[in-house]
């Protein structure tokens, strides 16, 4: 069971780094953040680690932060018509709108898993940040039930994981990413879209599947041991 | 804690059924059940007649026969805190001796699949393009609390819309009166217009030697002549 | 470990990290929170648009609720004055008429050329362009043969842009038939107001302010007329103590909430109203303000005695005298109760309450008092006592609307042919201002329409017989009397192309089916409507994609043949859209229909979006900057009512009220004289008794009843149901589940009422199949007893029977079984000539046998 926790300390931490990355650009220069992301990635998916690697590169380049900081503004802020914009609702829903049936939808499962939108952060409720950390926080939540062996609520936590999954995150991240990938202007962004969209990609079809079995396979062991 | 209530006017209420069209509206309601219906009777003889028109719902009774009922534990069928009488569409067992035990005849059960009619050939076709769920004009709003189209087997009744009570709105029914006829708050707060109200008039509920003490109230008459 | 994942590397080599893992456990979430155990989500934040109603006349301002592109519920528009946050219950169902999957959903052609009621058309699908270049091909035919006045456009309910369709294209085409639905509709009704106070419209009825009111052959919390409205204003009138009396021969829902019912014999309306005319004056509780006064002060109105005319004062009205002298003298409650059927004491204090509430009284009518074989009269003697009382234009009583003054959309004049200027001349294919037919609507032979004539116009082919017509919104054979002639002289053309959202009864005779929008939803529309003393007009833009295929009959079928004709030599109407439809903002010609559509409404309205034409129209009411501050809106009210302005002002011959109407004598000399007769004559063509001065008086003309009583023993009440949406919303499953909202009917069916003492007579019970046999057809329906009917009369709402409309509206919509059965079915084809007006009302009776 250890090495299960530790398998999922690293996705929860993935995912939180990765919802750290949608954030005004400000502290990547100071802290680790994307150090740690590669060094995590290189342990769950290559071909995102190879992105990681690049995020790094060019982060390094950059004498400060500002190529950035506009780049970011015009993807994602605005005033302008944003360039990728990134809520659910706006690749989820026909007509594009924002506040959509979908991101109702989020907020029910936020809402099963005890948690919702903070109210200091003003942007719907299925921007990019939080739909990741939210993912975070559920990896977190299993491994909690996990520690306090309650099997039933670990299932529950992994089976709003995998509806998660399927029906939000991995649903756009593709014309999301497509989005920062066709009109990004510097490397560091362009490389985080690639490298967000192969980490979830392999989330929803291989890692969170066999995160499951691996829980189930886990689970019978002990209740053969009791 | 709030102890939610309604009183209706039969004074100011035409007789229209517009609240009864447009609860089937906002709670997904199929053809068949009634959350919100009516009695209705022509009394005595040409030309000394009347007509009474007596709008009727779930009464939300303080002793609610249909929660004494529910053999699930817990209770499908249960009182919520603010005195609403609530259904929980998943534990339903469908067993039906809530309605059988609810002398107001205002718990329906669905046989087989609601909105049969709608599930196949053109009219799914319908719901399938314009992005409704089973039915295309399908209101999300009912799926907040309840299931926003309740199974086959399953009971379903009036929730004097907790969904949209909870959001600071009033049941749909009560919107949607053109008469004004219906007012709904806090019975345990004095000074809400449902207290002043039933402190202000004679009021009736239905059945009152079936001792369930309900929280709909009537006042005034329908029909006015003597 | 006996799973391995994919991608993970050893737990070994996580191991390194693992601390700095650890450490690094969440910190608080700038994004997320902790929810409160209990806590329920936000409800959907979709957004409410404004749309209006044509489900009925009321024509309120609505708005929708779209979620995501799709329209979920429909709610009142409170910026309406009309009828403020009210809407009635029959407005929710058009969410159930725009998605249901029994609409047409593309163009289709007939693919047999035999027409009939038991023929199957075979219709196909077909594409826009084949089923536009086929009509413009019959349109070009009849012009090559100079025929091109047998084109007909049957026009049923519509909005305010209609003229750009109904009245352009006939004229330019070269064609005098553009035949609307409005005498099924009212102009009997309109009659008595144009003849007295020359106003041929709907009034308005000061109802929040009144302190009386008698409903008479109306029901307005069901089906006539601002339901929104009084729905919610009732029960102000009865809490603050105001008398409502209804006058109706069944049990309505406005029975229920008045103080009086008096349930009036069919037809006998015109005894009940001279009778309480009579009251008025002989009680001496006439208006002096409005009426005037006897010289000496005594009231000389002594019940049979002639009063000489100069011994009163008469100020804001004509000939009352001469209306006592002539009619009223004699006509005593107790003359009048064994005919009516309502006792003396009850008739005349109703008058005399009436009479001394006024002028804050009403006599609010509707169309069952007149719209009668010979109701004529009864609806100048109804709506007269109005006059007697001074309650016209009175604050608490009875208004005109004042209509928004919208630009006149453009004549076609410059844009017809000699050919179109020569056959739009001739003969109309209703026979109006024949002798038999003088539709005097605004005082004119043949002013007005006599719609359900067409039918035997064709059939007999007088004045010829049309070959190629076109329908929108209208469904002819199932909402005018005896549907048997239409469904025949339907199958008589040879071209009919049906512009509905529903495949109808109609339909079944057309050799195109061009589907249309649903006008809340899936196009422009606009109309305008009065009540509660205010006069609103309402916008509404397309809402959400069109469900289907279809296109708005008004403009974007009309650009369509427009193109069509002009690609096959034809262009004068083309031109005409293109040259005098321009965007008035920008001055761009349309170049598709949708943006005609736009252009079209922008040009009409100009007068209330745009301030300099608001200035120069001097516009009464709210003002917009601009076209996007009114579409967002969506309601434009009128400024609030000038009371009693039209005191001596009115648009009669003498400028007053009219109790003897020297309007009405002008106009039917006019047309004795075009027929070259005498005013006797006319009237008796036109199957009224009355001869000489009598004529131009309200006055009490024994009904003219088809069927004998000793075959027919049951007077028929036709009444309208709540839900019916003018019988298109048959198809709805609410329509059904609520049918019981009518008093005394039943779900999912559809019955007629009878008294229990004659069903115990004939051996008849509740819920027994029964026959119903007029003197012009028969229908199957079940029986109910209910007390809310006379005996020797039985009702019948209008609204099922539908063969058609689809698989909820008919009993089997394949095999064409209806549900229930259709009024029209049984209802003779008569009419009320004076004003054109279908006869709906107190003019036949049946018979009713075990089925």
């Amino acid at each position: 069971m250890e090495d299960f926790l530790v398998r999922e300390r690293v996705r929860a931490k993935t995912y939180e780094l990765l919802a750290q990355c949608y954030k005004l650009p400000l502290t990547f220069k100071d802290d680790n953040t994307i150090e740690v992301l590669h060094k995590l990635l290189s342990l769950v998916n290559e071909e995102a680690a190879i992105y990681a690697k690049e995020m790094k590169d060019a982060l390094d380049n950059y004498s400060n932060l500002d190529e950035m900081k506009f780049d970011f503004l015009a993807l994602f802020v605005g005033p302008k018509t944003l360039l990728a914009p990134p809520y659910g609702s706006v690749y989820m829903e026909e007509q594009g709108q924002i506040m959509g049936v979908s991101t109702y939808d989020a907020m029910r499962i936020y809402n099963e898993a005890g948690l919702k939108k903070s109210e200091d952060f003003k942007e719907p409720p299925d921007h990019v940040r939080v739909e990741l950390e939210f993912m975070s926080t559920l990896i977190q939540q299993t491994i909690e039930s996990c520690e306090k062996s309650e099997p039933q609520e670990s299932v529950h936590k992994i089976e709003l994981q995998l509806e998660f999954l399927s029906k939000h995150l991995a649903g756009w991240v593709k014309p999301f990413t497509n989005n920062i990938i066709s009109n990004a202007k510097t490397t560091f962004y362009r490389s985080l879209a690639k490298a967000t969209e192969s980490f979830i990609r392999q989330e929803f079809l291989e890692d969170s599947i066999a995160m499951k079995e691996e829980f189930n396979e886990l689970n019978k062991l002990t209740d053969n041991i009791n | 804690m709030a102890k939610c209530g309604m009183v209706i006017d039969l004074e100011k209420c035409a007789g229209c059924a517009a609240c009864s069209i447009a609860c089937k509206n906002e709670n997904n309601v199929a053809d068949g059940i009634f959350w919100s219906h009516y009695i209705t009777e022509t009394v005595g003889e040409f030309p000394n007649v009347t007509y009474n028109y007596i709008s009727t719902l779930c009464n939300h009774c303080d002793d609610a026969p249909c929660v004494t009922a529910c053999p699930i534990n817990p209770k499908a069928m249960y009182k919520a805190e603010n005195g609403i009488t609530m259904h929980n569409a998943e534990t339903c067992i469908g067993c039906r001796a809530c309605e059988k035990a609810c002398p107001y005849a205002v718990i329906f059960f669905n046989e087989k699949e609601p909105f049969g009619e709608w599930r196949s050939g053109e009219a799914a076709e319908v719901t399938k393009k314009v992005g409704g769920n089973v039915i295309p004009y399908y209101n999300p709003d009912r799926e907040i609390t309840y299931a926003g189209i309740r199974g086959a087997k399953k009971v379903e009744k009036c929730t004097f819309c907790d969904h949209r009570v909870a959001n600071g709105e009033k049941p749909y029914c009560v919107d949607s009166c053109p008469a004004n006829a219906r007012t709904f708050g806090d019975l345990d707060d004095p000074n809400s217009d449902v207290s002043k109200l039933l402190a202000e008039n004679k009021a009736t509920v239905l059945l009152p030697g079936a001792n369930t003490k309900p929280n709909v109230y009537y006042i005034k008459k329908f029909d006015i002549k003597e | 470990m006996k799973l391995s994942r994919r991608g993970f590397l050893k737990v070994s080599a996580v191991a390194g990290i693992t601390a700095f893992l650890l450490s690094g456990c969440k910190k608080d979430s700038e994004v997320l929170e902790t929810s409160k155990p209990g806590e329920i989500q936000p409800l959907v934040q979709g957004e409410w648009k404004p749309s209006g109603c044509l489900g009925c006349t009321s024509a309120c301002a609505k708005q929708v609720y779209i979620v995501d592109g799709r329209a979920i519920k429909i709610r009142a528009n409170d910026e309406s004055k009309v009828h403020g946050g009210n809407s009635c219950p029959r407005a929710h169902l058009a969410v159930q008429q725009v998605y249901d999957a029994d609409r047409i959903k593309q163009p289709m052609k007939r693919t047999n050329p035999k027409k009939g009621i038991n023929e199957d058309p075979g219709f196909v699908p077909i594409s826009w362009d084949e089923a536009m270049d086929t009509f413009a091909e019959k349109v070009l035919e009849l012009r090559a043969n100079d025929e091109s006045h047998k084109f007909i456009l049957f026009r049923g309910r519509y909005t305010n842009i209609n003229d750009i369709f109904y009245s352009s294209l006939p004229k330019i085409i070269g064609s005098p038939n553009n035949i609307s639905h409005s005498s099924i509709c009212a102009e009997a009704e309109k009659f008595g107001p144009y003849y007295t106070q020359g106003y041929w419209n709907y009034r308005d009825y000061d109802v929040q302010n009144t302190k009386y009111m008698i409903c008479w052959g109306v029901d307005p919390l069901c089906s006539n007329r601002q339901v929104s409205h009084y729905l919610n204003v009732f029960g102000d009138l009865l809490k603050k103590g105001v008398k409502i009396a209804t006058i109706d021969p069944k049990y309505s829902s406005t029975a229920a909430k008045s103080q009086v019912w008096m349930p009036v014999i069919p037809g006998q309306d015109g005894a009940l109203a001279t009778a309480m005319a009579h009251v008025i004056l002989a009680e001496g509780l006439w208006s002096r303000e409005f009426v005037g006064e006897f010289t000496d002060g005594n009231n000389a109105f002594i019940k049979g005695k002639n009063v000489k005319e100069e011994t009163f004062e008469e100020i804001h009205t004509h000939g009352v005298v001469k209306w006592w002298n002539l009619e009223l003298k004699d006509r005593t409650p107790e003359w009048a109760a064994p005919i009516c059927g309502i006792d003396a004491d009850t008739i005349r204090t109703v008058a005399i309450e009436f009479a001394k509430a006024a002028p804050h009284s009403i006599v609010f009518m509707g169309g069952g008092s007149n719209m009668q074989v010979r109701g004529a009269y009864n609806s100048m003697a109804v709506h007269a006592l109005n006059g007697l009382v001074g309650s016209i234009d009175h604050e608490g009583g009875v208004l005109q609307g004042r209509s928004p003054k919208l630009l006149e959309m453009p004549k076609p004049d410059e844009y017809m042919d000699e050919m179109a200027k020569t056959n739009s001349k001739k003969k109309k294919m209703d026979q109006r201002g024949t002798k038999e037919f003088p539709a005097l609507k605004d005082g004119k032979s043949g002013g007005g329409v006599v719609t359900n004539r067409v039918a035997d116009a064709i059939l007999s082919e007088d004045p010829y017989l049309p070959k190629v017509a076109i329908g929108y919104f209208v469904n002819l054979n199932y909402s005018c009397p005896e549907t048997e002639r239409w469904n025949k002289a339907l199958s008589k053309l040879e071209f009919f192309a049906h512009c509905v959202t529903h495949y109808s009864e109609m339909s079944h005779f057309a050799d195109l089916l061009l589907p249309s929008t649903h006008h809340m939803f899936e196009q422009m529309t606009s109309s305008a409507q009065k009540a509660n003393s205010y006069t609103h007009l309402w916008m509404t833009q397309r809402l959400i994609d069109p469900v289907f295929d279809v296109k708005n009959p008004e403009t974007e079928v009309a650009w369509m043949l427009a193109e069509k004709l002009a690609e096959k030599g034809f262009a004068n109407l083309l031109d005409f859209y293109k040259t005098e439809l321009k965007d008035p903002e920008t001055g761009a010609e349309p170049t598709t229909g949708l943006e005609l559509e736009l252009y079209a409404y922008k040009y009409l309205t100009k007068s209330i979006w745009d301030s300099a034409t608001y200035d120069e129209m001097k516009n009464n009411g709210d003002m917009f900057n601009n076209w996007q501050e009114f579409v967002d809106k969506g309601v434009w009210n009128s400024s609030s009512y000038k009371f009693k302005a039209l005191w001596s002002e009115m648009k009669t011959e003498t400028k007053k009220f009219e109790f003897y109407s020297e309007t009405l004598k002008k106009a039917l000399t006019e047309h004795a004289e075009k027929h070259s007769t005498n005013v006797d004559d006319i009237l008796k063509t036109c199957k009224y008794t009355v001869k000489g001065e009598l004529a131009f008086v309200p006055h009490y003309e024994v009904p003219y009843v088809e069927g004998k009583v000793e075959q027919y023993p049951f007077a028929f009440i036709d009444s309208k149901s709540r839900l019916a949406r003018e019988g298109r919303s048959a198809n709805c499953s609410w329509f059904q589940e609520f049918k019981d909202s009518d008093p005394g009917d039943i779900k999912w069916g559809d019955c007629i009422k009878m008294n229990p003492k004659d069903a115990s007579k004939l051996g008849l019970q509740d819920g027994d199949l029964v026959k119903v046999t007029s003197p012009t057809g028969e229908l199957t329906t079940t029986l109910k007893l209910w007390e809310g009917v006379r005996p020797a009369t039985v009702q019948k709402n209008y609204g099922q029977g539908h063969w058609a409309m689809g698989h909820v509206a008919a009993a089997d919509f394949d095999k064409k079984i209806a549900r229930g059965g259709n009024n029209n079915d049984i209802i003779p084809a008569d009419f009320e000539r004076l004003s054109g007006s279908t006869a709906y009302y107190g003019s036949f009776r049946v018979r009713i046998e075990k089925a």
